[in-house]
């Protein structure tokens, strides 16, 4: 049966079908020749099981915060102040992105809300800058790896859960290699930022540089009230989405009147639909992960690696094979459900820190939501920007090379992971 | 090669006394049929989250599952019997004896009009309160803001208490609590052990207020087209899971306990029987809640459960 | 013909008026529930509510972005061949996802009235989720009859057609 879904699905993809149906045409033709004792409509059961966990509402609401602001005055202020800031350094706006999406998605915990929040307003200005669109998009899509490693992250939560470690250690520990993976995207971007001659701009005076950020108070607040209140336990990260929307649009109707409440129709009808767009594949890459499941077919990949009997690090390896392949196809929470128990007695048999499994593991689910064929994050990025596929896809090549850099120097090297946890509990 | 294979779905992780008690059964259902029914357990909501995988029972996707009873409400209302605090005894063994006695046969019947049957009920151990203001009275919960299920018998049971009730994903309780959204919650030891609620919580009141109870139901038309035999069997099997699940529960809820009161900046203390009365009359109307909600079968479910228990 | 495309238009308002209040609803039930919280007023099934906006709105959305031909696809082969060749497949894709989906439509609705006949509700607000299920049959069968739409557009009109509407 697995035969018959990949060559089923890469035969839909190649041929150009919508991507919802690459998902579901392979799995329910799938469940009617193999396990046709099961009603078919439970794949479109998943599709909604798969859309419905209330975390997933952040990524809808960050999308309309920010089409509200983009919309309004907000992101063009929010841009320019990042622009006089840093637009002297080579790959300033670049790196910008990278510490916007840290700062970001540390506190959003979810990667596809942070392509929305900092990818919409980031986007126009590095094509305006001169950097070229696969790489803004690249840059975008991965740069939001980061919001899995820095805590609060629902995958680290959900890894503690499944695999009952501390959720505390885990938290702690993911901290030193989110900044690393920061830090290799930023080296990156210095390089092609180079290469490609991307002009700087002069050095900013001390006007310029005032005026910008008195024209940026208002938008640099939303961040502080964001990250403020998730910190201070006023609301979680999902509602925080909420409170974005409601900040936004205060600041935009009320303050810079840029748009009226007429106008909240038409943006919020714009980002339902990138929603839209996004969620039907998420809906579909469930049913067919259901599909999977059903039919044992992640228990009978774990008992045959599990069985080649390998070394600590040679397993340690081959997982992150494992899961740097099914997080093409699986979305991260799935995968980290589905696939880590299988692995995890013999991990405690070989002695192999759950907390640094841990954080492999996430480290490849961030760096999997931007792999095609099934990268959520280049979903996002699609619907966001309106681009097609094959150009979201197109730059990401170096940055999930920095990834997967970081993912083997963190393998080999537990101490990197495992010594700040020992050190502060 | 097995005759029947079914797909047995639960929502915990493999540690939980629910996967060691779903693996009893495969196990001895194996052995008395001499392999011809193989059950595949589905641990850790591979399957999906709770509410889906009781709708996936009804409609033959999945054979059985073992899910939290106030999930299951959501099919059958009058399991939310199982939520109600301080109905049932405090005594986990006493509580499985009851809850699985003569009575679950007129549970059974809400059941089987909703395509599913009841083989058992899987009691964990009971809940304690947790907070980061001492609770030794009722009134000490006024204006306090508690983690709780989204199960209407327990955000009534807070209200009744003077407490704001605020339902908050299971998964997103550790940082709730870490970062002050909530000021305490509800869970048995092991919970609170496994999930390190106590490393954000500053004190523990042993109340044994109310039970997580765990509802193992099953296709009816899967069951029913077992031979006669086999279906014997498996009824009869998910009971005498019952001892082992309950050994494994007492055991990881005990270890926990201890790891907590071992723990430096706990404070674990004990409801007094004063206070136990006092919540127990305040918390009185919550039956007539349920009734309400779970109407006239509900009632008869209650009044043979009462009966049970006066015995 | 002028009451079909009366039809045409009623329908893509409602989608448009579903899709973006589902957004707007959403935002708001959130917002109330943090207040609510600081209030000490209790709140519940806020959850339950963002959950049935969010079905709603992205079967919905799948309808939506059928009509107007934006789903997501891979055109790295489609890129490469001749544009005859390529209306060719296109109009082949559209007549194949539309039954499809108008089959996922049928699914949908077996799914729904067996929901509906055995009456499960949502855990806090106690309401019938099949409120929210019906969202996939009506979801589907829209999404269906926009890409058969658009199978005949190309068969009748100039140009691809990725869905019913012509992109750009
Ligand atoms: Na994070
Ligand atoms: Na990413």
């Amino acid at each position: 049966m697995a035969s018959y879904l990949v060559a089923s699905l890469v035969v839909l993809l190649i041929l150009g079908f919508p991507m919802f149906m690459v998902m579901m045409v392979p799995s329910v033709t799938a469940l009617a020749f193999f396990q046709s004792h099961i009603p078919i409509f439970t794949l479109v059961q998943r599709m909604i099981g798969g859309i419905s966990p209330f975390p997933l509402t952040a990524v809808p609401l960050f999308i309309l915060a920010a089409d509200i602001m983009l919309k309004g005055e907000m992101a063009k202020r929010l841009t320019r102040f990042a622009e006089v800031l840093v637009g002297h350094l080579t790959g300033g706006l670049a790196h910008t992105t990278i510490l916007a999406s840290l700062i970001f998605g540390a506190v959003s915990g979810s990667t596809q809300a942070t392509v929305a929040a900092i990818g919409s307003n980031m986007y126009p200005t590095l094509i305006k800058r001169g950097y070229s669109r696969s790489f803004a998009t690249a840059l975008i899509v991965n740069a939001s790896d980061v919001s899995q490693l820095i805590p609060p992250s629902i995958m680290l939560i959900v890894y503690g859960v499944v695999t009952g470690t501390s959720i505390s250690s885990l938290f702690i520990a993911g901290i030193i290699p989110g900044l690393l993976l920061g830090l290799a995207f930023m080296v990156y971007s210095w390089y092609w930022a180079k290469k490609n001659n991307i002009p700087k701009n002069q050095k900013p005076t001390f006007g310029n540089l005032k005026q910008a950020t008195i024209e940026a108070i208002g938008p640099l607040g939303f961040t502080l009230i964001i990250i403020g209140g998730i910190y201070s336990g006023t609301f979680s990260p999902t509602e925080a989405a909420a409170v974005a929307v409601g900040y936004s649009f205060i600041m935009e109707t009320f303050v810079f009147r840029s748009i009226t409440i007429k106008d909240m129709g038409a943006i919020a009808l714009k980002s339902g639909t990138t929603t839209a767009l996004v969620f039907v594949l998420i809906g579909g890459a469930e049913a067919m992960v259901w599909l999977l499941t059903i039919s044992r077919i992640p228990l009978t990949v774990s008992t045959f690696i599990i069985g080649l009997n390998s070394s600590p690090l040679a397993l340690l390896l081959l997982i992150n094979v494992t899961f740097f392949i099914a997080l093409m196809f699986f979305n991260p929470i799935s995968a980290v459900v589905v696939i880590t128990p299988l692995f995890l007695p013999v991990i405690k048999a070989l002695g192999i820190d759950p907390v640094h499994l841990g954080v492999l593991i996430t480290l490849n689910a961030a760096i999997g939501s931007a792999t095609p064929p099934f990268g959520v994050d280049l979903f996002t990025a699609c619907a966001i920007f309106r681009l097609p596929f094959n150009t979201v896809v197109k730059g990401v090549g170096p940055f999930v090379i920095c990834g997967i850099i970081v993912l083997l120097v963190l393998t080999v090297f537990p101490e990197m992971v495992t010594f700040l946890p020992r050190l502060l509990l | 090669k097995a005759k029947h294979t079914f797909t047995l779905g639960h929502t915990e992780p493999t540690n939980v006394s629910t996967h060691l008690a779903a693996l009893k059964f495969a196990e001895l259902i194996s052995e008395r049929t001499n392999g011809d029914i193989e059950i595949v357990i589905h641990p850790n909501s591979e399957l999906g989250a709770a509410a889906d995988q009781a709708q996936m029972v009804q409609s033959g996707a999945i054979s059985m599952a073992m899910l939290p009873a106030g999930h299951v409400a959501t099919i059958v209302p009058e399991v939310q019997i199982f939520t109600i605090p301080f109905l049932f005894p405090g005594d986990i063994h006493e509580m499985a004896r009851i809850v699985n006695g003569p009575a679950i046969n007129v549970l059974n019947k809400d059941f089987s009009e909703k395509d599913i049957e009841l083989l058992a009920v899987l009691p964990h151990a009971p809940k304690q309160f947790t907070s980061n203001k001492p609770i030794n009275v009722p009134a000490d919960f006024k204006g306090q803001k508690i983690r709780t299920m989204a199960s209407p018998l327990i955000v009534e049971s807070y209200k009744l208490l003077g407490a704001t009730p605020v339902p908050i994903n299971y998964h997103e309780v550790y940082t709730a609590l870490q970062l002050g959204t909530v000021d305490g919650e509800e869970n048995p030891f092991w919970a609170i052990g496994e999930m390190k609620f106590y490393e954000v919580q500053k004190y523990i009141v042993e109340s044994n207020h109310a039970y997580l109870a765990t509802i193992f139901f099953m296709n009816k038309a899967m069951l029913s087209g077992l031979p006669a035999d086999y279906r014997d069997i498996v009824i009869k099997t998910a009971h005498e899971i019952l001892p082992y699940q309950l050994e494994a529960e007492l055991k990881i809820d005990k270890e926990n306990e201890e790891k907590i009161r071992a723990h430096k900046g706990t404070t674990v203390t004990v409801l007094s029987a004063d206070a136990v009365a006092e919540f127990k009359a305040i918390m009185k109307p919550v039956k007539d809640i349920y009734i309400k909600m779970a109407g006239d079968s509900g009632k008869e479910v209650l009044e043979t459960y009462e009966r049970e228990m006066s015995k | 013909m002028k009451l079909f495309s009366l039809i045409d238009a009623g329908l893509f308002q409602i989608e448009k008026t579903i899709v973006s209040s589902c957004m707007l609803i959403m935002a708001v039930i959130l917002l109330a529930s943090v207040l609510c919280r600081h209030l000490n007023i209790v709140m519940v099934g806020g959850e339950e509510i963002a959950q049935f906006t969010v079905v709603w709105l992205t079967f919905c959305g799948m309808a939506l972005c059928a009509r107007q031909g934006n789903h997501i696809l891979m055109s790295a082969v489609l890129d490469t061949i001749s544009m005859e060749k390529r209306k060719k497949l296109i109009t082949g894709i559209c007549l194949f996802t539309g039954c499809f989906c108008l089959l996922l439509a049928i699914y949908s609705f077996q799914l729904t009235q067996s929901v509906f006949t055995r009456g499960q509700v949502t855990p806090a607000l106690r309401i019938p989720i099949w409120y929210m299920y019906a969202a996939t049959p009506v979801g589907f069968f829209l999404t269906g009859i926009y890409y058969v739409g658009g199978f005949f557009k190309n068969l009748t009109h100039k140009g691809i057609y990725y869905g019913l509407e012509k992109p750009e």
